[in-house]
């Protein structure tokens, strides 16, 4: 049973013939259910877990990347599988690291159901899909795999799971089991001439701890702590998958 | 540029200390303090400053290494690589300028570095 999570900014009336038509394709393709519309104090944690309870066995955020953040927690933790409907050009990263397209063509890929079980990474007790930042400072004490210790003065550490490549690194890979840790530099190369390089590691998981608070992102979203413990939970999620998909 | 493919790598801002264990190739350029071990090939590049017993399939060095190394196949020593440990490999390689303080075994490798350590007793 299928359970739309529509977001705050879909329900905005320049949306109105899109919803429209994805409504109606889901109806062709028998992929149907039941709607939510989020609101202003409309928690979608609450109205995922009352439906999962009521039967509904796939969760699909209608929107965005910042849609979908709302829908993952409560829907993995209650072992839902997840779906995203694209809505709107801006912020949908996620749906296109996912090969899901925008749009009512996304229906199609809804309906071929084709799951993969996604790695999530986990700081402290927060669930991340897509990327951790932390800035580093000289305070930070960084332990990986519980078995080295690792230093570098300045810059910000990426904790990627689910992530685009690039020039310099590779894309993160949500099915290995691992996080990749990034830490990005620019050297100065013959005649001035700046070059960009990274360390990149692979790795199952690392504690950080600072006796000043640390204050990261975790996919978009502001996170403190004085001591983080991130890992990564190996197929913690059902997400529906389209074949476009980076991994 | 090319597209990066899936080498583990400790770039020159970053320092290494402990075990440091890769499952793929790794490319070192930065400090490494400890152990370093991989499955894969190795390149220690000449910003790299390596004070670690190190174990490879292959190696190539261009920096410096203060520590043993047990390499299963080819070492190759470029130009500005210092190395003061032990060496057991198969193939070694030796550029112009490259330096070595130690001891050289060649031909079959053994097993384990353990097999090398009870050899010696």
């Amino acid at each position: 049973m299928y359970y739309y999570v529509y977001d705050e900014f879909v329900q905005d009336a320049k949306y109105d013939k899109l919803r429209a038509a994805i409504e109606t394709r889901m109806t062709d393709l028998g992929i149907s259910g039941k709607i939510a519309r989020l609101a202003l104090f409309r928690d979608a944690g609450e109205l995922i877990r009352d439906e999962v309870k009521r039967g509904a066995t796939t969760i699909i955020a209608v929107g965005n990347d910042d849609t979908l953040q709302k829908v993952i927690d409560p829907a993995a933790s209650a072992g839902a599988s997840i779906g995203i409907i694209p809505i709107g050009a801006s912020n949908q990263t996620i749906a296109a690291m996912l090969g899901i397209p925008a749009g009512e063509a996304a229906c199609e890929v809804l309906a071929a159901r084709q799951i993969e079980a996604i790695d999530v990474g986990l700081v402290n007790k927060r669930y991340f899909l897509h990327e951790a930042h932390i800035p580093l400072h000289g305070g930070l004490e960084i332990i990986c795999d519980e078995s080295y210790r690792l230093s570098a003065k300045t810059g910000t550490i990426e904790l990627r799971n689910l992530a685009f490549g690039d020039d310099i690194v590779p894309p993160g890979n949500p099915i290995d089991g691992k996080i990749d840790f990034v830490k990005r530099y620019t050297k100065k190369g013959w005649f001035s001439k700046k070059k960009e390089v990274a360390t990149w590691i692979p790795m199952k998981n690392l504690h950080i701890r600072s006796e000043n608070m640390i204050k990261m992102t975790i996919d978009g979203g502001i996170f403190e702590a004085r001591e983080l413990n991130i890992s990564i939970v190996t197929g913690a999620m059902q997400l529906i998958t389209g074949k476009d998909r980076i991994f | 540029m090319a597209k990066p493919n899936n080498m583990t790598i400790i770039a020159e801002d970053v320092r290494i200390e402990g075990e440091f264990v890769a499952e793929s190739d790794l490319q070192v350029d930065g400090s490494v303090q400890g152990v370093l071990k991989t499955a894969g090939d190795l390149q220690v590049g000449s910003t790299a400053n390596v004070k670690a017993d190190v174990s490879a399939k292959n190696a190539t060095i261009s920096g410096t290494v203060d520590g043993n190394l047990l390499i299963d196949g080819r070492l190759e020593l470029r130009e500005g690589a210092k190395i003061s440990g032990d060496i057991v490999c198969e193939i070694l390689a030796v550029g112009t300028g490259a330096q070595m303080n130690g001891t050289i075994r060649m031909g079959a490798v053994p097993v384990s570095a353990a097999e090398v350590e009870s050899d010696e007793e």
